[in-house]
């Protein structure tokens, strides 16, 4: 993969541009400019190619709209993968494709931040280990995509719970993991194929007790406290900072000259522009974080106690980035009025505890504590098993808060895994949501979704039917191919 | 001690009143063992079951619990903890189930005499109806012996006899018994094979092997000690196997060498169900376990429990884990999601493990003379949005509260939350 990097790298160097004194004509001769624009090893090179159903009119079926909202009675229509018309009383276009949802519900596909899937796909063998890159503590040049593997046999089993949407991202064995990915669960060969249009990067960091594990204990080697990685992450955007000083004086000069270029190209009475400004050398990590810097990139920051969430909120002050969301943060209730006032999010199970000491104060309420302080509160799976069932989990959390006294309706809980998980991850003005202009991410549950009984029946992604439990769907991932498996209904 | 402590001590158990004979009354109670009794009442006298039915008279002096309309169940029991030998799991001086031991035979050691009954842990799983757990040590060809407990808190007049050892010794073979001995399915099967042949040896000719007049055996004196209950039929030895190859391995050995045998794990059970239905052998599954995490669950599938449920398998539900081993409900409530019957599901994680751990005589079912385990839920068990209302653990009234819900309120309240403390 780092050679593959390497490549790229080499291949988008600018052409050497140097004015050669034309010997004949006594006068300068401009050379042709190279293609300057740097290649990105991130972009997509293969369309998402979405298929969607047509037009689809779901009617009378209880709709909990993602954003706090719940309509009884309610129809959902979506053409052309976006949704149309959302409400009580809305019509059904001539020719739509009708689902009869009474009795049933209806929420927006469910959208999970915290994923390993296909980068640690089943069956877990050494093959398939593919999350941390554990060789340096921060690794903010690689990209979770790039290694995640589509034919994961889970993928289609957190279809069938529900879920449309979900982050991969590197595990958090570094400071800096590095990129993550947003995907639509849809059945593709390639990753790319699964990208979720127009949802920007993100990015993995981890605090606590994972990095000094895994180089101060296990490789002898930096971190190996907590003193040791706040400053690989603080050295780390300090160098960033530095390299994006660079490019934007480079570009500024660069700018300057190609306006004397092609005056001169335009005009030959006009000064020769001399030699072009060189190019500052490549550096894919710092590159990452000066998008993180420049805000495009989202971060998403691995950490579990409170003092420490409030350590990186500080930080991303110092250093110039802005947490979208905490994950796992399971103190996040002791300073979940912190949260709510920075704007920071809180990606968390239900009742995961005491693995480890860092998790060892969790509690049943965090949810619903962090929700009541008016912060972004979002149930987040980090497991391939969890992922089925995040409507579970906020069913559990839900209840946790109502059992200690905080008022909290059932469509807010729905929130937790659908608007708010959007908004975390920068996609909230997309999906998330059931109204008119939004994705189709869509899902028909048999029974109120929080229900412990309760199943995804049909799953819509851009509106195409990816999962209709109707009509026992084949297995995608070619592993489950001649096995017995292939009979599992997932 | 300080009488003012003491005080606060008592005030923080929100049922100071441990000692009284109760009556439960009112609620649907799920016998598990019978039928459901509509409306029925509970009489319990010290830490035991007196009467069960419609109707009763409630004896003078006791403490009525009102149960109208509430489902009533015997408390939850976890097959497969490690509940009090860790409290946190990646801090080995508080790690107590997996003992770093050359040898693949650990048939000697026993949980109890590691068990912290007072682990932060015992108060999270009770507060969702799980009265007793199975706390099994981990680890080699056979871990030892597991503990049985009733998760009573530190102040019940029960603490000081809650721990006791289980009828059953814990094993593994599969991927797991492969890597404890010589890297093979082949050589852990050999390994347990041996010890197994030597316990039975050693029952036969104890004396001759204490006068060094017995071949050199394969296990310590301890060890095939602890194996003869297995050899001799008295406690089954409960295996860890997921692949269904490795599964029908262990029916054939149980049948060879005519031990009771338990399949733990069992993701590919159903692939072998009718074997095991014939040979008698209960599966303790995990009903989350759906997809193929290693090679050796290649089959897993949601429905297993109820595949086997259907051929006739004995099956418990487990959560596997001691932190949330209070998911237990909601492991039923996926079960029954993924067809397993209602009632099945409730057996599967009350009187059935009861049965598997031989303590079905006093647990597991809410049954005249039987010991007083028993839940009183706001709603469907199953469901999260009800919880365990009174827990009643050997005849006596637990707290419902835990570190955990203690640390809440401290910022609930912090943080002005909530107005009014329930």
């Amino acid at each position: 993969m780092f050679a593959g990097f390497l490549v790229f790298g080499c291949a988008s160097q600018p052409t050497a541009v140097t004015a050669q004194p034309d010997k004949d004509q006594d006068k300068t001769v401009l050379p042709q400019l190279g293609d300057r624009s740097p290649r990105s090893p991130y972009e997509a090179v293969l369309p998402a190619r979405p298929k969607p159903a047509g037009v689809v009119a779901i009617t009378g079926g209880t709709v909990f709209t993602g954003d706090g909202k719940k309509i009884e009675d309610g129809t959902v229509v979506f053409s052309n993968g976006k949704i149309t018309a959302v409400g009580k009383g809305v019509k059904v276009p001539k020719g739509a494709l009708v689902v009869d949802a009474a009795g049933k519900f209806v929420t927006p596909g469910l959208i999970d931040t915290h994923s390993h899937m296909g980068v640690y796909a089943v069956p877990h063998v050494g093959a398939t280990a593919d999350g941390n890159e554990m060789t340096d503590p921060t690794t903010p040049y690689v990209f979770s995509e790039h290694a995640f593997w589509p034919q994961d046999p889970a993928i289609q089993h957190a279809v069938a719970g529900g879920v449309t949407t979900i982050q991969v991202l590197p595990g958090s064995g570094n400071v800096i993991g590095g990129r993550a990915a947003t995907l639509k669960l849809r059945p593709r060969l390639e990753a790319r194929a699964m990208r979720f249009d127009g949802a920007p990067f993100g990015l993995k960091m981890a605090c606590g007790e994972n990095p000094k594990r895994v180089y101060g204990q296990m490789k002898k080697s930096q971190p190996m406290s907590r003193m040791g990685s706040i400053f690989k992450l603080r050295n780390a955007f300090i160098q960033a900072r530095e390299y994006k000083f660079d490019q934007d004086a480079y570009e500024a000069e660069y700018a300057e000259w190609k306006k004397k270029y092609d005056a001169y190209q335009a005009d030959d009475s006009e000064p020769a522009p001399g030699k072009e400004p060189r190019r500052p050398s490549r550096n894919l990590g710092h590159e990452t974080l000066a998008d993180v810097m420049d805000g495009k990139i989202k971060v998403h920051i691995h950490c579990y106690r409170a003092d420490e969430m409030i350590q990186m909120i500080a930080l991303g002050k110092e250093l110039g980035f802005k947490v979208s969301s905490f994950h796992h943060a399971v103190e996040a209730y002791k300073i979940a009025d912190v949260l709510a006032k920075e704007g920071v999010g809180a990606s968390m199970w239900a009742d995961w505890w005491g693995f480890k000491l860092e998790a060892y104060d969790g509690v049943e309420e965090n949810i619903a504590m962090v929700h009541a302080a008016g912060g972004n509160a979002i149930v987040h799976s980090d497991s391939n098993i969890g992922i089925q069932r995040l409507n579970q989990e906020a069913s559990k959390a839900l209840a946790s808060g109502r059992r200690a006294g905080l008022e909290i309706e059932d469509a807010d809980a729905i929130r937790w895994v659908t608007s708010n998980p959007a908004k975390a991850l920068g996609v909230d003005d997309k999906t998330g949501t059931l109204k008119s202009g939004m994705m189709a991410d869509v899902v028909v549950w048999d029974k109120d979704p929080l229900s412990i009984y309760s199943q995804a029946e049909l799953v819509f992604i851009d509106g195409e039917r990816v999962f209709d439990r109707a009509k026992k769907p084949e297995a995608w991932s070619d592993f489950e191919v001649g096995t017995a498996s292939e009979e599992v209904r997932p | 001690m300080n009488r003012t402590l003491a005080i606060c001590l008592a005030l923080s158990i929100p049922s100071a009143a441990y000692a009284d004979d109760l009556a439960i009354v009112g609620g649907d109670v799920y016998t598990v063992s019978g039928a459901m009794i509509p409306a029925g009442t509970i009489i319990i006298r010290n830490d035991r079951i007196t009467q069960v039915g419609k109707d009763l008279a409630v004896p003078e002096g006791y403490r009525v619990i009102d149960a109208k309309g509430k489902p009533v169940t015997p408390g939850l029991i976890e097959s497969n903890s490690s509940i009090g030998l860790v409290e946190v799991g990646l801090e080995a001086s508080t790690v107590d189930f997996a003992p770093n031991l050359k040898d693949a035979i650990r048939a000697a050691v026993r949980a109890s005499d590691a068990i912290d009954l007072r682990s932060t842990l015992v108060g999270v799983a009770r507060r969702h109806g799980v009265t007793n757990a199975i706390s099994a040590p981990r680890g080699g060809i056979v871990s030892g012996r597991s503990a049985f407990l009733d998760l009573v808190a530190p102040a019940s007049r029960r603490f000081d006899d809650a721990v006791v050892d289980a009828g059953a010794l814990h094993g593994a073979i599969g991927e797991y018994g492969a890597g404890a001995y010589g890297g093979s399915r082949a050589s852990a099967m050999m390994r347990l094979r041996e010890a197994l042949d030597d316990a039975r040896n050693y029952r036969r000719s104890k004396t001759a092997f204490l006068r060094r007049g017995l071949y050199p055996l394969s296990s310590s004196r301890l060890d095939l000690e602890a194996l003869g209950d297995v050899v001799a039929g008295r406690v089954p030895l409960v295996v860890h196997a997921s692949r269904a190859s490795d599964i029908a391995a262990l029916i054939a050995l149980a049948k060879a060498e005519r031990i009771k045998v338990v399949v733990v794990g069992g993701e590919e059970a159903w692939r072998v169900a009718d074997d095991l239905a014939a040979a008698r052998i209960p599966v303790i599954l995990d009903p989350f376990d759906n997809i193929p995490q290693s090679f050796a669950s290649r089959n897993a599938r949601a429905d297993n429990a109820a595949l086997l449920a259907r051929a006739g398998v004995k099956i418990a539900l487990a959560t596997n884990s001691s932190h949330n081993a209070g998911n237990l409900r909601f492991y039923a409530g996926n079960a029954v999601r993924a067809g397993l019957v209602r009632e099945v599901a409730l057996r599967a994680t009350t009187l059935s493990p009861a049965e598997i751990y031989g303590v079905s005589r006093s647990y597991g079912s809410i049954d005249r003379g039987k010991i007083a385990n028993l839940v009183v839920w706001t709603g469907d068990p199953f469901e999260p949005s009800s919880y365990a209302e009174t827990i009643v653990i050997r005849g006596e009234v637990q707290p419902t509260a835990s570190r955990q819900t203690q640390l809440a309120e401290r910022y609930l309240e912090r943080l002005g939350l909530v107005k009014d403390k329930k």
